[in-house]
């Protein structure tokens, strides 16, 4: 018994820290909920040093229900990552706005906590329960701001386009286990490789996969939720939002199209391919006309979201390990990027009357030096550009796309990044090439919490760009142990 | 014995697929809440054809009665604004129908000519001991994890519906 919990000690520490602030948070006084933050990042440290104890592991435990595995801790340490950096955006903005409650950080935890379990299970089940607490957690965030009607509705659109993905997950999971009579992945996949199952329940079965993960990921046609969820949700719960249940729906895509599906690629690599093509059409056209910079952002990972499902592809073919390493550094250098740049979003509507449109940018560069600066950083790697993180993400995808044979994808995909690199920089245009109308409003609510995140981003895209290669290493080891690729 | 189950089954089908029709059609929301409890019991009654007699029996207690008294409360309640509800969002339906039916036929007929495996483990024996045995042993995590899920339902709700949390 001691030995499967030993797998599960990160998830233990975070429950157990969200159990502890819904219990004290009623007995604080208004102002000494500012403390509940940094017990969060507390524990997130905690259990960040619990999967480095961890890292040599590697069992399976519950009766074959999650497994711990370089590949589960690779992905762990990135959902603590993103979870701290999210939370300490948040205090500053929920105090702004009145809502600076325990109950907020309970769910980041608790939220994490479903990625971590999606990303562990090797048992349909296990994954399914992970994924709705997950989603759960993320409907109550985007409405967190309950007083405001964007965020309400934010929350409802995101609540029903979700639920609606969670049934053709779920029903797409019933079809492989009455094909194959199994629940786990390695059994499921076995029983499809060995070929004795119904094809067409099969291509039924994977459609209605790819579609629900197709939803959840924000892939076209899918996508419609996106651009409005985090235009209307809290702008750190928006960051949150755009980073984890991404980085954790590709973290269980990957084990899906490898574990189960790997002997069917033939099936799905052509649809895959499809919907990559468009996801990347439409987020990279689509933000080139928002004047709302939440929006743009929206549309912007929708595109990212796009280059992903290209080396999901790639990762049918013969070079899966490389492909799926690439996919793993590639979401490590988008989720910081991505929360940085919604970080700044955060710190002008914190510090003056700044309002996320496009124009409110204009003369930034002089009216805040710094805040423009980190932008800058953000929306270079955001575009691709050396010397960020993004420039090598964006590189080790193209290169696993091309080695898998697919060269034309990885010209189509330049292609449509060269279209993105234009309403990237134009933001970097806007903030020193522009004569504001008016400037902003100064209301000077400086918070060290929001500098340190925005810090740790920023810090963490340059190191990504300088020296890339410890996080693909780990990566690449981690595919090793645990694919057998 | 046979031929009762069939005969059964058909017209339960019949009903559960009627009454899911009417909780999306009648535009009185008593009505649809009504439809939906005959709904749901239609669903106890196919439990109880396949033999899964706990299903059936917490089908009955949960869905029957506990939750459709909860949404026929939560109409009651919420009834200062009442008055017939249109259906908002059928701009649409006119590409929707004829898709709903393709995808709907291609999908019966794929899936009805499929063989199933039988399951490995005891999921095939649906008693009561059966299923204590696969809840608590085998799928333990799963549903230990379940409760979270549930905790964060509820602390969602009353953070949603609360009135005084704000500072």
């Amino acid at each position: 018994m001691q030995h499967d919990l030993l797998a599960i000690i990160p998830e233990l520490m975070l429950i157990a820290t969200a159990l502890v602030i819904l219990l004290i948070d009623p007995l604080l006084p208004p102002d000494g909920r500012r403390g509940l933050g940094y017990l969060g990042v507390f524990a997130c440290a905690m259990a960040g040093l619990s999967t480095w104890f961890l890292r040599n592991e590697e069992f399976t435990a519950f009766n074959d229900a999650i497994s711990l595995d370089r590949y589960t801790i690779y992905f762990k340490a990135l959902f603590l990552v993103i979870a701290v950096i999210a939370m300490l955006l948040s205090e500053k903005h929920l105090e702004l706005h009145r809502r600076l409650l325990g109950d907020y950080y309970s769910l980041i935890l608790l939220a994490t906590v479903g990625m971590m379990v999606m990303t562990e299970s090797i048992d349909i089940m296990t994954f399914f329960v992970g994924l709705e607490l997950m989603a759960l957690a993320s409907y109550i965030l985007a409405g967190f701001f309950r007083y405001d009607e964007l965020s309400v509705e934010a929350s409802l659109k995101y609540f029903l386009t979700g639920a609606f993905a969670s049934t053709f997950v779920l029903f797409g999971l019933a079809l492989l286990y009455g094909i194959t009579g199994y629940t786990n992945y390695q059994q499921i996949g076995e029983t499809i490789a060995a070929g004795n199952v119904p094809g067409s329940t099969l291509v039924i079965a994977i459609i209605l996969v790819i579609a629900g993960f197709g939803f959840k990921v924000g892939a076209v046609p899918f996508h419609n939720w996106a651009p409005d969820v985090y235009q209307g949700s809290p702008t750190p719960v928006a960051a949150f939002l755009s980073v984890g249940p991404k980085a954790a729906g590709f973290a269980v895509l990957i084990k899906f199209m490898t574990v189960i599906l790997g002997s069917e690629s033939g099936t799905w690599v052509g649809l895959i391919i499809a919907i990559a093509i468009v996801t990347m059409l439409v987020g990279a056209t689509m933000a080139l006309v928002q004047r709302d910079l939440k929006r743009m952002l929206a549309y912007s990972s929708i595109a990212h979201v796009g280059y992903l499902l290209l080396a999901i592809s790639a990762s049918g073919e013969e070079v899966a390990a490389f492909a799926s390493a690439s996919i793993m550094f590639y979401l490590a250098a988008y989720a910081l990027m991505n929360l940085g740049a919604f970080g700044v979003l955060v710190y002008l509507s914190n510090n003056s009357s700044f309002g996320n449109r496009l124009d409110d940018l204009a003369g930034l560069g002089k009216q805040f030096p710094w805040a423009a600066g980190i932008l800058t950083v953000f929306m270079l790697s955001l575009a691709g550009i050396p010397p960020t993180a993004g420039f090598f993400a964006k590189f080790y995808l193209f290169a696993a796309v091309v080695d898998a044979g697919l060269a034309w994808l990885a010209m189509v995909g330049a292609l449509f990044s060269l279209v993105s690199a234009f309403y990237y920089l134009r933001v970097i245009v806007y903030m020193y090439m522009r004569q504001p109308e008016q400037e902003l409003e100064r209301s000077g609510e400086r918070s060290f919490d929001l500098n340190l995140g925005l810090g740790l981003a920023a810090v963490g895209v340059l190191l990504l760009g300088l020296y890339p290669s410890p996080v693909l290493d780990a990566a690449q080891d981690a595919l090793l142990m645990v694919l057998g690729f | 014995m046979g031929e009762f189950n069939q005969l059964a089954f058909w017209i339960i089908a019949f009903t559960v697929i009627s009454c899911a029709i009417g909780v999306v059609t009648f535009k009185n929301l008593i009505h649809s809440a009504i439809s939906m409890v005959c709904c749901f019991t239609g669903v106890a009654g196919v439990y109880v054809l396949l033999r899964a007699e706990l299903a059936a029996a917490a089908q009955v207690l949960i869905y029957v009665g506990a939750i459709s008294i909860l949404i026929l409360f939560a109409i009651m309640l919420t009834r200062h604004r009442s008055g017939d509800l249109k259906i908002f969002f059928h701009r649409q339906s006119w590409a929707a129908i004829p898709l709903m039916l393709l995808v709907g036929i291609v999908f019966t007929g794929v899936l009805a000519s499929a063989h199933y495996m039988n399951s490995s483990s005891e999921a095939m024996n649906p008693d009561t001991r059966g299923i204590a045995d696969i809840l608590f042993n085998d799928y333990a995590f799963p549903f230990e994890v379940l409760s979270l899920v549930l905790l964060v339902a509820i602390v969602g709700a009353v953070l949603l519906a609360s009135k005084e949390k704000q500072l």
